[in-house]
């Protein structure tokens, strides 16, 4: 597909959806271990090595505290592509998302992100669960304000990125996706002039 | 190999095949939902007939008896049409097998190979080949109406559906990636596609059509298969 189409990017989620035999339509989480960073950076160097390009790792939505970890969520992230040479792709609705649900700051998370490491930005909505505590990443809302204020941050910061706005339930009327694609267009013009 | 990996997984793929509540539940309701998702799109006549909250129970049901073994959600829902037989509701609905199995033909043709069929040239002469089937032709003998059932089912929707009740054939053929024939198929037809499906030459599978259906034109019913696509090219060398 990646010969075929060449498209400017290629990504993959830090996760996982097939074991034993099975196959889970859903993004799973690992723990973050010295032999899952191992794993990880092995696999992605022999996805590149394969296309003969670099890919980029998007960071997960979190929704269950794992005790397995050893290590913080930004600092596996940035040995990751330290080792395999990938970039990440930030879903900053995952970031907000996953705070919301395994207590974290947001906008601490997202100023450990360097910024030559970011190759691409994913934008989308969420739910509440029906208990009420827990956010969904569930892409059939409008991008949130706190989701559009994190992203002013990080694009101030780190300059104007290719930015994609995930809508995929509950889909409203084309131009009220394009007034999310305008909003989101105005960031991104106030970061290319930061960077000029 | 990770053995706290693959310890941590299996424990997880246990905590999310029961019933869960909280953060467990969220991964829980995904994966089934992906599921179920995925049977809908495929058995889109079993939702009609059944209506969408048993289609939806009976889903959760098939999902967590049959979970996705691959990624390829397109082509979930192989045993969907055995695994409702055996259901105790199935005997007020004992068509509805049927109706699945005719649906699973149609993903299968849907998702098959792209290629180009034999087409009729007029002085080829292929009593004495032996024919491949082309990759995107399924079909199949079913005892209850299900695929007049099926097509009654496409759109437009008429008001009132009376198929006459008894068995017929079911043919799905895409000579070209976006042309698809669904006929039904007598018995005759069914036998020639059967026959030569199993390595029959052309002229056997006419001939034994001929002896079981002698009322039936074999010559002309082979025209219109290969006049829908069913065959593919010959091989060279297969004959």
């Amino acid at each position: 597909m990646v010969d075929r189409f060449e498209p400017a990017l290629v990504s993959e989620h830090l996760a996982w959806s097939r074991f034993e035999g099975r196959s889970f339509p859903d993004l799973l989480p690992l723990p973050r271990t010295n032999e899952v960073l191992a794993r990880l950076s092995a696999n992605i160097g022999q996805v590149q090595d394969a296309l003969g390009r670099e890919i980029l790792i998007e960071n997960p939505t979190h929704y269950l505290p794992l005790s397995q970890h050893r290590w913080s969520e930004t600092s596996f992230l940035r040995e990751l592509a330290r080792r395999s040479g990938c970039k990440l792709l930030i879903d900053v609705n995952n970031v907000a998302v996953g705070a919301n649900n395994i207590g974290f700051d947001a906008a601490s998370w997202l100023l450990d992100i360097p910024a030559k490491l970011v190759g691409e930005i994913h934008l989308a909505g969420h739910s509440h669960d029906a208990g009420g505590t827990l956010l969904i990443d569930s892409h059939d809302e409008p991008v949130s304000e706190l989701v559009w204020s994190l992203y002013e941050d990080f694009i101030g910061r780190i300059g104007a990125r290719p930015t994609l706005i995930e809508r995929d339930g509950n889909v409203p009327s084309f131009d009220e996706l394009l007034r999310e694609r305008d909003r989101a267009q105005a960031v991104l013009d106030g970061g290319l002039r930061l960077a000029a | 190999m990770l053995p706290d990996l693959i310890a941590f997984q299996r424990q997880f793929v246990a905590a999310i095949d029961r019933p869960a509540t909280g953060p467990l539940a969220v991964y829980r309701n995904t994966v089934i939902h992906g599921a179920v998702e995925a049977l809908r799109s495929n058995y889109p006549v079993v939702e009609q007939i059944v209506g969408e909250e048993m289609f939806e129970a009976i889903a959760v049901e098939y999902s967590t008896a049959h979970p996705p073994k691959s990624p390829v959600l397109a082509l979930y829902g192989d045993e969907f049409a055995d695994w409702i037989s055996e259901q105790p509701w199935i005997a007020d609905l004992s068509y509805l097998t049927d109706v699945a199995r005719v649906e699973r033909l149609h993903v299968e043709s849907l998702m098959a190979a792209d290629e180009e069929p034999l087409v009729a040239a007029g002085n080829l002469e292929l009593s004495c080949l032996r024919l491949n089937l082309h990759p995107a032709v399924r079909f199949n003998w079913l005892q209850t109406p299900a695929m007049s059932i099926w097509l009654a089912h496409q759109r437009p929707l008429p008001s009132t559906i009376e198929p006459e009740w008894k068995p017929e054939g079911a043919l799905f053929a895409r000579p070209s990636p976006f042309e698809m024939h669904t006929p039904r198929i007598g018995a005759a037809a069914h036998r020639i596609l059967f026959g030569i499906r199993l390595g029959e030459h052309v002229g056997q599978s006419l001939a034994a059509a001929a002896r079981l259906y002698p009322d039936e034109n074999g010559e002309a019913i082979f025209v219109s298969l290969l006049n829908l696509g069913v065959f593919a090219q010959p091989l060279p060398g297969r004959n």
